[in-house]
């Protein structure tokens, strides 16, 4: 992919923050040289232009105009924003993070099994970060939020889970962004699953107002029979840019992703996934509801590089008025990838006729005995079905809003956690209730 | 007596005094290789062309030293070297083939198979002192010609070459050159502005439904016209006509880069209906020589209530990149876009369609079907766009790919935009092989491996068969199983 840099001045502020950051950051010699190598890759990609086939529908313009730099100090928050933040009913561990930095105070660790210790990926690094160094070298030639990313990166979570063991409980992982103007957290989460292991991730994204940069980047490795669940609720602040992306490599194993966006000024959600082992299956299932003014983006790459795999994804966007949202998902099937089977079907609901929904379902495909299928639509609210709701007696707003509820409720009702999918559901809600009439313009009588 | 006038040149042209005389002064007529703003004056200057054609073409090539060219299709190839390229040249007689004998035998198996009678296969294959008529005149006659020129005269049809058209109707041509594909539009379409050695221009007057299928099978002086050609198909108000395209039959042709322009308006209630079967030579077995085919193809409906419907069978070229389009201006327009594209061995297309819909009401109707064999790679790429004021669009797409075999690939690469709520659009996309069960079927009633895959193939693309005029439908049928042939067994 050709990166177009649209000017040099864009990646400045970062590389300024960079410099200012470097003896700070926590690694080890190997990890130094890394971070310089990636921060003069960064420097030279710049960031993506429009021209880049991959960015096309996104917008970056908040990252240009801004300056972002990451927090150094720990943030006094009070503990009712944090559990206001979570998952509400959710009693799990729970990792916090607040602009970006650990708070293990806030955190809490009762209920994990006793061989699952989460780290702070802070104090992997500081210890020499050895175990990581593969996977941080794999993103050597990313584009250029891995670069960042690795450049930058000073916290985030390590999760190991071993051979055989099955989490019951699910693990929470708070985000929440307070008070933090101008400011970024560039974070790095780790989760490995041996062989036959399990465990159930929940995450929820929150903030307030403050104009922060969050990049996020979740590496997972899945090995035989193992099963990773991602549930994940991106619900930042109106004036954050955030980009997060998880890199999955599995084995025989398999990884599901739960996934609504509503947060952001401008979000992009990334999921990767390489199949290493027959037998391999990903479930990804995306909601992104997109407010007024806001640019929502989810871009899936599924790697079907050996044979028997089995995919499915199923995306659902919702906009308001003068939003934008876009759904690229592409699945590669490989040669010799025979057997694969891979499904995804991406639907669109516009609200308003001043939205704008893009989808790029893509398939590329260099093996014959495959079922591969995609599917893509986009169209309004049916003016038949608000007539008969509001034909008993439901407000114009209260009918759409039903109806917009049901659009994304097979979506919510896959979400295998029974706080998670209520919080889902009141994400969503909250969501609609947000709008005005005026986002929800009926056509008048036509 | 124009008539009789007209039926004298037709019989000078057909017998070979070509006012530009191929046989008389052959070396004149070579630009030198390369290409500069002389070669362009060149070009202009031999098809007596007005100042202001010279002009558009050296504006033309101005913006093109400065375009690169596109890098995003899936397809690769080596560097082009378009200063290695002669962008004029007559016909090169000396070094055609002496006779049928000297021909590729494989080229002569497919017209068999195709059924092309001898004296036509000498003229297909460019044997040297074959007739020198248009290469696609299937009906080998002065008087069918002539006749079919006398009946769309009485229409008020306009059909000619784009040289002719320039001397006789500039400003129609000069109103509508370069409208729908503007000169900036893309790499190759730019080349062709500045370069472009011939094509058709037809004008369908008000109400005029025209009188028969229009094809370069009745166009004299077609031939040689396939390297930088341009089309301009202008259908006024009420009028109808339907356009074919090309040629079932293989062609050789020594000219490795195409890059043609076809534009097409339709103004209210016009309906052009154009087809195109594509069968350049798409190099050997094992991926050496053939055609680079780099198509701007691109329909503008103007008037409310137009129509467009492309319709393309592409087995040929070894690399083919062609979107036909359409621009659904008029309220209530509709676009059409019917294709299969066939590769095999190390054949690449990058091929769909683009549906912008700007009017009220508009509906598109995209129906692709691609098959992929041997080596080759095949991707279908189309974009969708539904614009703010567009109100009740309506748009399908399907999109089917057919793979034979385990080392060729099949992409599919929709962009769908939607900036109104009140749009409908849906995209299907599949992706299969042939079964066993359906091989085992056809071939337990007789039919060997290639019948059976000829047939299946068939049935899979019939969607798209069926909206080719009769003309090319029977045709195009065999050239299916033909392009696909050694894909099986």
């Amino acid at each position: 992919m050709t990166q177009h840099s649209e000017s040099p001045s864009d990646v400045a502020a970062f590389h300024a923050a960079y410099d200012h950051l470097k003896p700070a950051l926590p690694g080890a010699g190997w990890l130094r040289e890394l971070r310089h190598v990636a921060m003069t890759r960064f420097l030279s990609l710049g960031l993506p232009g429009r021209r880049a086939e991959q960015w096309r529908y996104a917008d970056l313009g908040p990252l240009r105009k801004g300056s972002f730099s990451p927090v150094t100090l720990a943030q006094e928050t009070e503990q009712a924003r944090i559990d206001a933040a979570a998952v509400p009913g959710l009693d799990a561990p729970r990792l916090v993070f607040i602009n970006g930095r650990f708070q293990r105070a806030l955190s809490r660790m009762e209920g994990l099994p006793a061989d699952l210790a989460p780290q702070s990926l802070r104090e992997v690094l500081i210890t020499g970060g050895g175990s990581l160094r593969d996977l941080i070298t794999d993103l050597r030639d990313g584009d250029a939020f891995d670069q960042l990313n690795t450049a930058m990166m000073s916290e985030g979570v390590v999760i190991d889970v071993p051979k055989g063991l099955k989490v019951e409980t699910p693990v929470e992982i708070v985000y929440l962004v307070d008070d933090a103007d101008d400011r970024a957290a560039h974070l790095r989460v780790v989760v490995r699953l041996g062989e036959g292991a399990s465990l159930k991730l929940i995450e929820s994204f929150k903030g307030d107002d403050s104009r922060f940069f969050t990049n996020l980047i979740t590496q997972t490795t899945i090995a035989d029979d193992a099963h990773l669940t991602l549930i994940r609720r991106q619900n930042e602040g109106a004036e954050t840019v955030h980009i997060s992306r998880i890199y999955a490599t599995l084995g025989r194993g398999a990884l599901a992703v739960h996934h609504l966006a509503t947060g952001g000024q401008s979000a992009r959600h990334e999921l990767r996934a390489d199949f290493t082992t027959e037998g391999g299956d990903v479930r990804y299932q995306g909601i992104q509801l997109a407010r007024p003014h806001q640019t929502l983006d989810t871009l899936t790459f599924l790697d079907h590089a050996v044979p028997n795999c089995t995919s499915d994804q199923a995306y659902r966007g919702v906009l308001a008025a003068q939003a934008v949202a876009s759904f690229q998902g592409k699945v590669l099937v490989r040669r010799d990838a025979q057997k694969t089977d891979a499904k995804q079907k991406s639907d669109s609901l516009l609200l308003d006729r001043s939205a704008t929904s893009n989808a790029k379902p893509e398939l590329e495909i260099y093996a014959d005995d495959v079922q591969c299928a995609h599917g893509s639509t986009v169209g309004e609210l049916s003016t038949d079905q608000l007539f008969y709701l509001m034909a008993r007696g439901l407000s114009p707003l209260e009918a759409k809003a039903m109806l917009v509820e049901a659009f994304i409720a097979a979506l919510c009702d896959g979400v295998p956690d029974e706080a998670a999918r209520n919080a889902f559901i009141e994400t969503a809600r909250g969501w609609l209730q947000n709008l005005d009439i005026h986002d929800l313009a009926l056509k008048e009588a036509s | 007596m124009v008539a009789t006038a007209e039926t004298k040149t037709q019989i000078d042209e057909l017998t070979g005094t070509y006012k530009h005389g191929w046989s008389s002064d052959i070396e004149s007529d070579f630009a030198p290789k390369g290409l500069n703003e002389e070669v362009i004056r060149f070009i202009s200057a031999k098809k007596d062309e007005p100042q202001w054609m010279l002009d558009w073409r050296l504006k033309a090539y101005a913006m093109w030293q400065k375009m690169e060219e596109p890098d995003w299709a899936m397809i690769s190839h080596p560097p082009i070297d378009y200063q290695d390229i002669y962008f004029y040249a007559a016909p090169k007689q000396k070094d055609g083939p002496k006779s049928l004998d000297e021909v590729d035998p494989e080229l002569l198996r497919t017209y068999e198979k195709l059924g092309i009678p001898l004296a036509e296969q000498e003229v297909l294959a460019g044997v040297e002192g074959a007739p020198r008529i248009a290469v696609d005149a299937v009906f080998d006659s002065v008087s069918v010609a002539t006749t079919f020129r006398k009946e769309l005269e009485k229409a008020g049809v306009i059909f000619l070459s784009i040289s002719e058209a320039l001397r006789t109707y500039p400003e129609l041509v000069r109103k509508y050159l370069g409208s729908v594909v503007p000169q900036r539009d893309n790499y190759f379409a730019t080349l062709n502005c500045a370069v472009f050695s011939d094509g058709t221009f037809v004008y369908i007057p008000k109400g005029v439904r025209c009188p028969m299928e229009l094809s370069t099978y009745f166009r004299i002086n077609a031939e040689n016209t396939g390297q930088f050609e341009r089309t301009l198909i202008i259908a006024d108000e009420g009028s109808y006509v339907s356009y074919l395209e090309g040629c079932t039959a293989p062609m050789r042709d020594e000219n490795q880069l195409h890059a043609a322009v076809v534009e097409l308006v339709a103004l209210d209630d016009a309906e052009i209906k154009y087809s195109t079967v594509q069968n350049w030579y798409p190099g050997d077995k094992n991926g050496k020589g053939g055609i680079y085919n780099f198509v701007t193809k691109r329909g503008a409906c103007r008037g409310k209530r137009s129509k467009i419907s492309w319709t393309q069978v592409e087995t040929g070229s070894a690399i083919t990149w062609k979107y036909p389009s359409c621009i659904l201006e008029g309220d209530h327009s509709v676009g059409e876009f019917y294709s299969v594209a066939v590769t095999n061995n190390h054949q690449q297309a990058d091929t769909g369609t683009k549906m912008i819909h700007i009017g009220n009401h508009t509906r598109s109707k995209i129906i692709s079907k691609g098959i992929s064999a041997g080596q080759s790679n095949n991707t279908y790429r189309g974009l969708v766009r539904v614009m703010g004021g567009a109100e009740d669009v309506r748009n399908f797409t399907q999109c089917d790919s057919l793979l034979l075999g385990d080392r060729c690939g099949a992409h599919t690469v929709p962009y769908i935009e939607v900036k109104n709520p009140t749009a409908q659009i849906e995209h299907e996309a599949t992706t299969s092989k042939i079964s066993d069960d359906q091989m085992f079927y056809c071939m337990a009633r007789g039919l060997d491996a290639e019948e059976a895959v000829a047939m299946v193939v068939n049935g899979f693309a019939k969607d798209v068969m069926k909206e080719l005029p009769m003309e090319f439908a029977v045709e195009a049928q065999k050239l299916l199983g033909i392009s696909l042939e050694g894909s099986v067994g």
